[in-house]
Formats: C-alpha cells, sequence, structure tokens
C-alpha cells in the first residue's frame, strides 16, 4: 500500500511537470524564417515582404525580379515542418531549406547527407512530387522525404498561383494508405487476442510466431516499431493525416484499446520487433530473467527517469523525435550514431543472457505502460468499477 | 557449493549493474549530444530584407520584359 502511495504522488508529480514542460513548449517562439532565405536562394541579392512570402530581388534594381519565395508547412515523421521554397517566375523550384522540423535527428542527417533537397531543385508546380513516381525517397527517411517534397508542391504551387497567376492543378485527395503494414499489424493484434485466450492451447507458438513475424514485417522491411517519438507525437497533438497514416493510429489506437478495456498489452509481450530480435538471441544464449537484488528498484526509477526526461524534453521543443533514446532504427535500419551503435551492440550481446535486458531496465516505454496502468487502476478504484 | 553459487549470483549481479551503468551512461551523453546540437543552430549568413515590410504599389517588384503577366497582389 505504501508503495502503491509513493508511486501515485510520483506518477502525480511526473504528470504536473509534463504538462507544465508541454505549456513551456508550446510558448517558446518559432524559428525565424529570414535565415533560411538566403539558404533556399543563395545567388539572392536581397528580399521583398510579399503576402506572407518573399519576392527574390538579384540585385539593388527593382526590375532584377528572380522569384519568389514560400513558406510552406507538410507533416513529417515528429510533425509539422517549415520549409522555404524558391520558386522561379515560371514556377520551377530553385532551391529549398528547411526552417523548422520535429524529426529524429538521425532521419533528418540522412537527408542532408545524401543532399535530398538538391533532388527537388527543378521541378516544376505541374510535377506531381510523388515519392516512387516522379521523385526519389531515401530508404530509412521516407516521411521526411515525403514531407519536404510536399513542401515543395506546395510552395511551388503557391508562387504559380498567387504570385505569378498560373493555372495551378487541383491538390489531389489524400490516398488512403492500407498495404501490407497495416494488414501485418491488425492481424498480429488477431494472433495476440486469440493466442492469449485461457483455452487456447498453442499460445507459446502463437507467440513466437507473432514475434517473427512483427520482427522481420515491422522491424527489419518497414522499420515501424513504436517508439516514444509516437507517445510524444500524441501528447504535443501534432496527429497526422488519418487516410496517409493509417498505421500510426491502429498502433497507438489499437494498444490504447486493448490496454482500457483489459487492462493487457498486446505489443510488448506480443510482436514489439525488437523485444523479438532480443528474445531470438536469448534462445541462442539460453537466457533467463536475472536478479540484480535490491538495486532491482534503483534502476526501475533509473528508467521511469529517463523515460520522464525524453517526454519533458519532447515537449519543450515540440520535437518528438529529439529525445528518443531507443535503439530500434540502429538495429532494423543500421543508422544511428556511434553511441547508439555501442549501446546496441551491448543490448545484443546481454540478451544472449539475460531475457529481454533492453524491455526490463531500459526501454521507455515500459515506464509509460506501467503509468497507464496505474492510471486506470486508480480511475477504477476511485469509480469503484471492477475488472 | 552453495556459497560458489551464490559467488556465481553476486559477480552477475555486479556486471549486470556495471553493463546497465553504462548504457544509461551511453544515452544520457546521445541525449545531451542530439539537445547541444538542437540549440546550437548555427551561424546563417545575414539576410538584406527590404526595410519595407508593407510593400505598397509603387514598390511592387515588376517582371522582367517577356510579357509575363503582372501579378495581382492584395495590399
Amino acid at each position: 500500500m505504501q508503495t502503491q502511495k509513493i508511486d501515485r504522488i510520483l506518477g502525480t508529480i511526473a504528470i504536473v511537470t509534463i504538462i507544465l514542460a508541454w505549456i513551456v513548449g508550446a510558448n517558446l517562439t518559432e524559428s525565424d524564417v529570414v535565415p533560411s532565405l538566403q539558404e533556399a536562394m543563395p545567388s539572392a541579392d536581397h528580399f521583398t515582404p510579399l503576402n506572407g512570402g518573399y519576392a527574390v530581388m538579384g540585385d539593388a534594381t527593382e526590375n532584377a525580379l528572380m522569384g519568389y519565395v514560400s513558406i510552406a508547412s507538410a507533416n513529417g515523421y515528429g510533425g509539422p515542418m517549415k520549409v522555404a521554397v524558391a520558386v522561379d517566375l515560371e514556377g520551377n523550384v530553385l532551391g529549398m531549406a528547411i526552417v523548422q522540423h520535429k524529426e529524429t535527428p538521425a532521419w533528418i542527417q540522412r537527408v542532408y547527407d545524401k543532399d535530398y533537397i538538391k533532388s527537388l531543385q527543378g521541378k516544376s508546380y505541374l510535377d506531381g512530387f510523388q515519392i516512387g513516381e516522379d521523385v526519389d525517397g531515401i530508404t530509412g527517411a521516407t516521411y521526411t522525404t515525403r514531407a519536404l517534397a510536399e513542401a515543395a508542391l506546395k510552395g511551388s504551387r503557391a508562387v504559380a498561383g498567387e504570385q505569378l497567376g498560373l493555372d495551378v492543378p487541383q491538390e489531389a485527395a489524400p490516398q488512403i494508405r492500407f498495404g501490407i503494414p497495416e494488414i501485418t499489424l491488425i492481424g498480429l493484434y488477431v494472433v495476440g487476442f486469440i493466442g492469449h485466450r485461457g483455452k487456447f492451447k498453442y499460445t507459446k507458438q502463437a507467440r513466437w510466431a507473432s514475434m517473427i513475424i512483427g520482427m522481420i514485417v515491422l522491424g527489419f522491411i518497414y522499420t515501424r516499431p513504436l517508439t516514444i517519438s509516437d507517445v510524444n507525437k500524441f501528447l504535443l497533438g501534432f496527429w497526422p493525416g488519418w487516410q496517409e497514416n493509417l498505421y500510426w493510429y491502429l498502433l497507438i489506437g489499437g494498444i490504447l484499446f486493448v490496454f482500457t478495456v483489459d487492462n493487457k498489452n498486446p505489443y510488448c509481450e506480443w510482436f514489439c520487433p525488437f523485444g523479438a530480435a532480443q528474445e531470438c538471441m536469448g534462445a541462442i544464449g539460453g537466457a533467463k530473467s536475472r536478479s540484480i537484488g535490491r538495486s532491482k528498484n534503483l534502476f526501475l526509477w533509473v528508467q521511469r527517469g529517463l523515460a520522464w526526461l525524453a517526454i519533458v524534453i519532447a515537449l519543450l521543443f515540440r520535437n518528438p523525435g529529439l529525445s528518443s533514446y531507443e535503439i530500434f532504427g540502429t538495429l532494423f535500419d543500421l543508422s544511428g550514431s556511434a553511441l547508439q551503435f555501442a549501446l546496441l551492440g551491448i543490448v545484443m550481446v546481454a540478451s544472449l543472457f539475460i531475457r529481454r535486458p533492453w524491455c526490463t531496465y531500459l526501454c521507455p516505454l515500459r515506464p509509460v505502460t506501467d503509468f497507464y496502468r496505474m492510471f486506470r487502476k486508480w480511475i477504477m478504484d476511485i469509480g469503484n468499477f471492477s475488472e | 557449493m552453495e556459497t560458489s553459487q551464490n559467488k556465481k549470483s553476486r559477480i552477475a549481479e555486479i556486471v549486470i549493474i556495471l553493463m546497465l551503468l553504462v548504457c544509461v551512461a551511453l544515452i544520457l551523453t546521445d541525449l545531451t549530444i542530439n539537445l547541444v546540437n538542437e540549440l546550437d543552430t548555427g551561424e546563417k549568413e545575414p539576410v538584406a530584407i527590404d526595410a519595407t515590410t508593407t510593400p505598397t504599389p509603387a514598390a511592387r517588384p515588376t517582371f522582367p520584359p517577356d510579357n509575363t503577366p503582372e501579378a495581382i497582389i492584395d495590399s
């Protein structure tokens, strides 16, 4: 009872500080657009503000109009991305500069390293800017490149229509993305639902099948594990359009639904790709749950502290991916910093001997699910609801 | 035998704790680096912006003489 009381007090403090971080973050000033203008249009002499955008002047005389810069917004992985799009007098993209983004550092770095923005130069406002059709994407940074392409489309068409008086194609309705990741996710929920029913005889086999499929499809092929970024996005209100992000809604919504109704975590034990990878290593090395004695409680609070820190930083900086320290992308996509690769190496080796060491001691999602469970029980106790 | 088992368990405990401490240090270092990069936006070249923030009709940019229609901009 004493432990429960302490948990509830500390949980309340955590919530209050998270709410405060949200409020402070919401009131911080946004990035200034002006420094990005020259980056978008290096050959410009000066810029003239014009109806929310800027006219680009080639030299000090009025006649040397080169084009316009429009400030376009598109949704990246982590939330809204603001991009300065420089367009010439025929509606072609001359250059772009990212003014503000909410992307995971490793992904945005990949976009910069591959010089992706240059691939959008020369595109016309009449083009579709569709990844895989007239525009390339970058593996492992799909959402970010899609957002940049969308910003280029919006910026070029804004200039073409509003400044140049050209006929702009009508914006296509968003397409519903329902493919292999979405079908796999639904299938895994169904397997989990059937598999953990008391009377089902093949729970162990169903669980292993579910984990392997989750690891291969959601991990290695599509790199779509649940991360603290998703939780941060949810808390920040950066909810993307459902048509193009159905997977995200199925993942978050499905977990919340099962948790609320059944008090069970369908994801972590049944199809978390990284959990599955650890269990595969454990099957090779004979991993067992290992005790760390009296330090167990200390490391439980270290794990909770790290998760709390990740959420607070994300809310303060309004960037869901900034504080995401999971190493899922490092394993499934081979992308990350040297520190993340070192961390991955230690965790994978440890997985040979310790059952799910990341999940048990380091994963930020476990404190989030623990908190939700505690909160749910609290509400049930207050309302005298029974399970 | 029991003492030997206890010793092995104790060594395993210490190894796991050390490993966790290293992992936590790596996570905190990585977070700190991300934060520093986020705060350090770097110095960009100064950009020349016209002093007039609301363009007047006289200051409206004109197109080069190539028959491109003049943009209609609401003031």
